[in-house]
């Protein structure tokens, strides 16, 4: 091993070449390694120690909680190393940020309150969003189209700020076309409702 | 937007190369402009057409991040975050939900803090084998907030936590019949079925334990260089059988109850 190989390097190439945790390669590792044997078997008893403990199934709503809490991480990340342009959080929260209440922000992106309380939480699937409609989002909270259509393409939330009776978290409904999204909003005028319905959508994107 | 040639290299001094399959698909997606690009980030299907295997998004992650596009990075982190998380948490949830939670972070500070990092070539083994490198991450975290936890409960005297020096003659020694039934594997079927039990023992008992009956590992050899129990622990032999007395008897029990 080269001296500039750290332990990283090292582990790496054992997990690779071990495949899993395995008493005989670990021997020959520590002989190949001696500098490293400790940390070696260290390693090969916390990997047989996770391999075999018995772990409980992780339920989708639990594991797309995880996914929120890890882009938080991302995000933080993001902010030190990429400081010019952080990634949008929530469409809502960029908004207030900017100074516009949910209704301030629909009236500017042509959409109703409801509309973009489901964008908000990605409940609409992107493939079905007219991109006239990312356009007038990007346009009214005064970022680029590329950072409002990589939020919309996010997976679904749950309602933030909401408080749960039930032990476990509800599950997320599926997301619907923003067709069913215009034709189901109850808020919106008929001729604002055919507008919205007349956005082209892109081909292959109408379901 | 630049994508850097891999610079690392292996154990044996040669620089670390991507598969041609991931070569290939980097190619094609460079074309297809950021928005095309998430929605095939996003696909999950392994047999999609269009799917970007994690090695190729973690290349493209990276430059896009060089090139400063933060709303891409984003996405594109959400997307891979989204393929991992099972994988991850999974291998985590023996830990309990808090701790577990607790790892899975430090696997993501430490997973993309490689991929972000594009200063440097620490990250370029994501880019050759993904999920080796990243089970590799979620073992250290693993042994980390075991550690943590076995600590946290006072259930192992700090002495007894490897690494640590030190005498161990003090422990009561049990009866020498005990100590063979300690030297012998169990039968697979009870291994098997003690599998569900293990999380009901204390440190350091599980892990000699595991160890031992699940892994093989001797208790101790006279081969300085083979890796022992004993010698993971800084314990003598005896204090090893004297754990794993404890650890089968208590797993005796817990049989018992459940029979």
């Amino acid at each position: 091993m080269n001296t500039d190989q750290t332990l990283d390097d090292l582990l790496d190439a054992y997990v690779a070449e071990s495949g899993k945790p395995n008493h005989e390669m670990l021997s020959l590792w520590s002989k190949r390694y001696p500098h490293y044997a400790r940390e070696l078997a260290t390693f090969t008893a916390d990997w047989s120690l996770m391999t075999w403990l018995p772990a409980a199934a992780s339920e989708p709503a639990e594991e797309a909680a995880l996914v929120r809490r890890g882009m938080q991480t991302v995000n933080e990340l993001l902010e030190q190393r990429l400081p010019r342009a952080a990634s949008i959080a929530t469409l809502v929260g960029e908004g207030q940020a900017r100074g516009l209440a949910v209704g301030d922000l629909a009236a500017q992106a042509g959409l109703s309150i409801p509309l973009v309380l489901k964008l908000d939480r990605r409940l609409i699937r992107f493939a079905t969003i007219p991109m006239q409609v990312v356009d007038d989002l990007a346009r009214a909270l005064g970022r680029d189209v590329a950072a409002v259509a990589a939020y919309l393409q996010g997976g679904p939330q749950l309602a933030r700020g909401a408080s749960y009776h039930a032990r476990q978290t509800p599950a997320i409904s599926e997301p619907e076309s923003f067709a069913d999204a215009v034709q189901g909003d109850l808020t919106l005028s008929a001729e604002h409702r055919q507008r919205l319905l007349d956005l082209p959508v892109r081909a292959d994107e109408t379901t | 937007m630049q994508v850097r040639e891999l610079t690392r290299r292996n154990k044996d001094g040669i620089p670390y190369r991507r598969e041609m399959a991931v070569e290939r698909q980097i190619e094609v997606a460079c074309r297809l402009g950021t928005m095309g690009l998430i929605e095939r980030a996003r696909l999950h299907d392994r047999e999609a057409p269009g799917y970007l295997q994690e090695e190729s998004l973690v290349c493209l992650l990276r430059a896009y991040a060089a090139d400063g596009d933060a709303a891409t990075v984003a996405a594109l982190s959400e997307a891979l975050l989204e393929r991992c998380t099972r994988f991850i948490n999974g291998k985590l949830m023996s830990l309990g939900r808090e701790a577990a939670e607790e790892a899975y972070s430090d696997v993501v500070a430490r997973l993309f803090d490689l991929i972000l990092d594009v200063e440097s070539d620490r990250g370029d083994f994501l880019q050759v084998r993904f999920w080796v490198a990243l089970e590799k991450l979620v073992v250290t975290a693993f042994g980390r907030q075991a550690r943590d936890l076995a600590r946290g409960r006072m259930q192992v005297p700090l002495s007894a936590l490897p690494g640590a020096s030190g005498g161990d003659d003090e422990e009561p020694r049990v009866s020498a019949q005990v100590e063979e039934i300690a030297e012998h594997n169990l039968p697979p079927d009870v291994a098997l079925l003690y599998r569900e039990a293990l999380a009901l023992l204390d440190e350091p008992m599980r892990t000699a334990f595991v160890l031992r009956h699940y892994e093989g590992w001797p208790i101790e050899d006279r081969d300085e260089t083979v890796p022992t129990i004993s010698r993971y622990f800084n314990k003598t032999p005896r204090t090893i059988r004297n754990w794993m007395t404890t650890a089968e008897q208590a797993l005796a029990a817990w049989r018992g109850e459940f029979a």
